[in-house]
């Protein structure tokens, strides 16, 4: 570990040298009381404003000051400069972080230690309402790219001692911050404790998106453990019933760990409506679900293996149309599905004004003109399309269930409804086995608490009920804390 | 992460979906007569027979304390070997023959158009997965299955109430005892019950005598009441089908919703899938008893899924193997084994253990 020296000379060398063909380094050398002096700082990352007037004119304007070194030092930081977030520090790594960081750095020729200054100035994105979290009741602030910020947006809501904002940082070259966000005496000291030990297993370079972090909390399973949120209204909740928050630097996406699968389910909206509205609705979500995984796959299950299973009616106006069409069921409904992702991924990542170009072009080609050019059948188009708006009902669930569905269709096109029904079996014995930081994903539901799942889960209770008996996420049946 | 505790609840609602999915397999072949009514009085003494079988199981397990009967015998000498042997191969032969009878079934009557041993390896695949996750998750999925075949059957069997009868219900014991004695075979024989209690009841939490009981009740009740209604709604005709639950399924229809058979075999599959894991866990525990590794080796519960795929899939295709792995009267004999014999076995052994044992320092 590099320590400052005492000798400026050094210093600027020192710095110099680590910054060297980085054309933003800016360093400002004065002479103070008759002693050498150095205001380091990186361009762009501070507001030139402020230290012009918080730093350099009160030091220029500062009348007699004592002594050199120490005594120098100690002057300036008593009685000229009063800057808010002002602290010494004399190792060098922690200079360098704190230099690109947006802090500026003011060093006294014969002290070890160095003066440094918040006077970070870079432009932040207002806090704009989310994009992949929309609601229609909840606040329209959602969180921008300062972790800062995004502390401060749950500080204003939360206004309680309790509430901990712990510092940690990944990235062995990006030195990314975060913050564990949390209710001390509400969040388990075991998950704390397991959140500090699985950031430690860190190993990458660069952390430039929640995603980064979320592989390495994450253990296994189809459905992931770990939540995101854009929401500091959400944020809120879910630290109240015991979960951690972590809030990095650049990413507009706060992590919540521990997450359940049926917290995939839940939005702000489901409690800001009537509870009967908001179980209406967390029932549609939840067959939506279902109806997202399973029926590409029961389609082709029935339409190839057990045609006997459907009404007479249904049967030949699906045979009527397939019979115009040269692919059998499976391929015809794979080469949908997979149109469809490709779609969905243009309208993604194509430029703005060309997503909607490209929605209409490919709704066009691949719903009207496929169908009555005789490539693709109506029915088939039907359910790919029904499958592909009953995922959007649960986004968070995006990613496995376009896998699964994958997944199901080919079981169903191999081994019928059996191949679904196994599949389907599978799939609740890794929900069943996956545990998200030693609380059951599968919680209250399996192990079941009769209590808790008539409570938020297959029904939204009313806000009377919700206000009593409520219980931490650690306290959930199944977790580590309290067993079965 | 792998849990090897699971809650009473949880543990006898898996044994209770394992025993549901044997029960709707009934077979009219293996139940032996006309009067299928009979055999719910034959299910019900059944039922008490095996409460009173288990007792020397759960007097074993008394005097084990914390330990399963296979470890009990073990330390019982070289004898007791025999114990966790003998329940690891009646686990792969129940598992198999369940396995077996699914296959049959597939076969003869639903005829897919690929082989019905790739559902088979499919089903077992499943099963392997849970038991590799650990007892916990097979428990908790058990529970799922649970609540899926109280949702499913009661639709299922709610659709073909309404063809209920009950001039098809003649008068219990008409033509005599015959079909009530042939029967009680079958319902003694179709569970490993008390093979899993006696390898996995130690990992079991809470009050197991009130599970067992549960259990015992809960199965009472819904056999009975399983065989009434197909009598009630098929009448003799159910005597004629070799699956009469699965024809029974096949005719309900309201309306438009019709052929809910394709609902009745998944609901089959799930239960066969619990059993099937439940066994190949209490497997890999006999396996370790057996000192055949040094934790519990997962490369048992590969062994033990081959065998129970070898066993069902031989099954499916010799008529000649059905006789033995499919007979109930075969079956009830080893099924009384591992309720009675082995726990005797393993109480002897246990016994003996305990007197070899130096006593016990006393603590100061």
């Amino acid at each position: 570990m590099v320590k400052l020296s005492a000798q400026l000379d050094e210093n600027k060398r020192y710095l110099q040298g680590q910054f060297e063909n980085a054309m933003d380094f800016m360093m400002r050398e004065m002479e103070l009381a008759g002693t050498e002096a150095a205001l380091f700082a990186l361009d762009g990352l501070v507001s030139k404003q402020t230290v012009t007037l918080s730093i350099l004119n009160p030091l220029m304007e500062a009348g007699d000051l004592p002594g050199q070194g120490e005594a120098l030092l100690q002057a300036i930081e008593r009685r000229v400069l009063g800057s808010v977030e002002q602290k010494r520090e004399s190792r060098m790594d922690q200079l360098l972080l704190l230099l690109m960081s947006g802090f500026a750095v003011l060093c006294l020729d014969g002290c070890g230690e160095a003066l440094v200054f918040g006077v970070q100035g870079f432009d932040t994105r207002g806090p704009d309402e989310p994009q992949n979290e929309v609601m229609q009741r909840g606040a329209k602030d959602g969180f921008t790219e300062s972790y800062q910020n995004n502390i401060s947006m749950i500080r204003r809501r939360m206004k309680t001692t309790a509430l901990k904002f712990e510092k940690a940082q990944v990235g062995g070259q990006s030195h990314t911050p975060l913050a564990l966000c949390y209710l001390e005496g509400v969040a388990s000291p075991r998950i704390l404790e397991q959140i500090r030990q699985r950031l430690k297993t860190y190993d990458l370079d660069t952390a430039l998106g929640a995603g980064y972090l979320t592989g390495f909390l994450e253990r296994g399973g189809v459905f992931s453990g770990v939540g995101v949120t854009e929401r500091p209204d959400v944020v809120c909740g879910k630290i109240e019933e015991g979960r951690v928050a972590i809030i990095m630097e650049g990413t507009p996406t706060a992590i919540l760990v521990p997450f359940l699968f049926v917290e995939n389910f839940q939005t702000l909206d489901d409690y800001l409506t009537r509870p009967f509205y908001g179980t209406f609705i967390r029932w549609l979500k939840y067959v939506a679900f279902f109806l997202s995984v399973l029926l590409p796959g029961l389609y082709v299950a029935i339409a190839t293996h057990h045609p006997e299973m459907l009404p007479e009616a249904l049967l030949l106006k699906i045979a009527e149309s397939e019979a115009q069409t040269p692919f059998p069921v499976m391929a015809e409904t794979l080469i949908l599905y997979f149109l469809y992702e490709v779609l969905r991924e243009a309208g993604l990542r194509a430029p703005r004004s060309l997503s909607a170009t490209v929605s209409i072009v490919g709704g066009l080609v691949v719903g009207d003109t496929a169908v009555s050019a005789g490539l693709v059948s109506a029915p088939s188009l039907m359910v790919v399309a029904l499958t592909a708006i009953a995922g959007y009902a649960v986004p968070r669930l995006y990613e496995p269930l376009a896998l699964l569905r994958l997944a199901f269709l080919l079981a169903g096109n191999f081994l019928g409804v059996w191949g679904v029904t196994a599949g389907l079996v599978l799939l609740v014995m890794d929900l069943c086995g996956t545990d998200s930081f030693g609380v059951p994903l599968l919680s209250p539901a399996a192990p079941f608490s009769r209590r808790l799942a008539f409570r938020d889960v297959f029904v939204r209770a009313g806000w009377r009920r919700l206000a009593h008996g409520g219980v931490r996420v650690q306290q959930m049946p199944g977790s580590q804390e309290i067993g079965e | 992460m792998e849990r090897t505790n699971i809650s009473t609840g949880q543990f006898f609602t898996a044994l209770f979906v394992s025993r549901i999915s044997a029960a709707i397999s009934l077979n009219a072949q293996y139940a032996g007569g006309g009067d299928l009514l009979d055999s719910a009085a034959s299910c019900l003494l059944a039922l008490a027979a095996s409460g009173l079988m288990a007792l020397p199981l759960w007097l074993a397990l008394r005097l084990g304390g914390g330990k399963s009967l296979p470890q009990l015998a073990v330390e019982g000498g070289w004898l007791g070997r025999l114990v966790p042997a003998y329940y690891l191969f009646f686990l792969v032969f129940s598992g198999g023959s369940a396995l077996g009878m699914f296959q049959v079934f597939l076969g003869d009557t639903m005829d897919p158009d690929f082989s019905s041993g790739l559902v088979s390896a499919a089903l077992l695949g499943v099963a392997l997965y849970g038991a590799l996750r650990g007892l916990e998750t097979v428990g908790r999925c058990g529970a799922c299955v649970f609540a899926a075949l109280v949702l499913g059957g009661g639709l299922v069997f709610g659709m073909a109430a309404v063809r209920f009868d009950p001039d098809n219900l003649e008068p219990l014991f008409y033509h005599g005892l015959g079909q009530t004695a042939r029967s009680f075979p079958l319902f003694l024989a179709r569970t490993s019950i008390f093979a899993e209690m006696a390898v996995l009841l130690p990992q079991v939490k809470g009050r197991r005598a009130l599970g067992f009981g549960g259990w015992l009740v809960g199965t009472g009740l819904f056999l009975s009441g399983l065989l009434v209604l197909v009598v009630g709604c098929l009448g003799r005709y159910a005597s004629t089908q070799n699956f009469p639950v699965y024809v029974l399924a096949s005719l309900s229809q309201v309306r438009s919703l019709r052929r809910l058979d394709a609902l009745f075999t998944g609901l089959w599959m799930m239960g066969l899938i619990i059993q099937l894991a439940m066994g190949l866990y209490a497997c890999r525990v006999c396996f370790r008893t057996l000192g055949l590794g040094k934790k519990e080796p997962r490369w048992s519960l590969w062994l033990a899924a081959g065998a129970m795929l070898g066993l069902g899939l031989l099954t499916a295709g010799s008529t000649g193997l059905q006789g033995l792995t499919l007979n109930p009267n075969s079956l009830a004999w080893w099924a009384a084994g591992a309720g009675t014999l082995a726990p005797l076995l393993a109480l002897v052994l246990g016994l003996r253990g305990k007197g070899k044992k130096p006593p016990q320092k006393e603590k100061r």
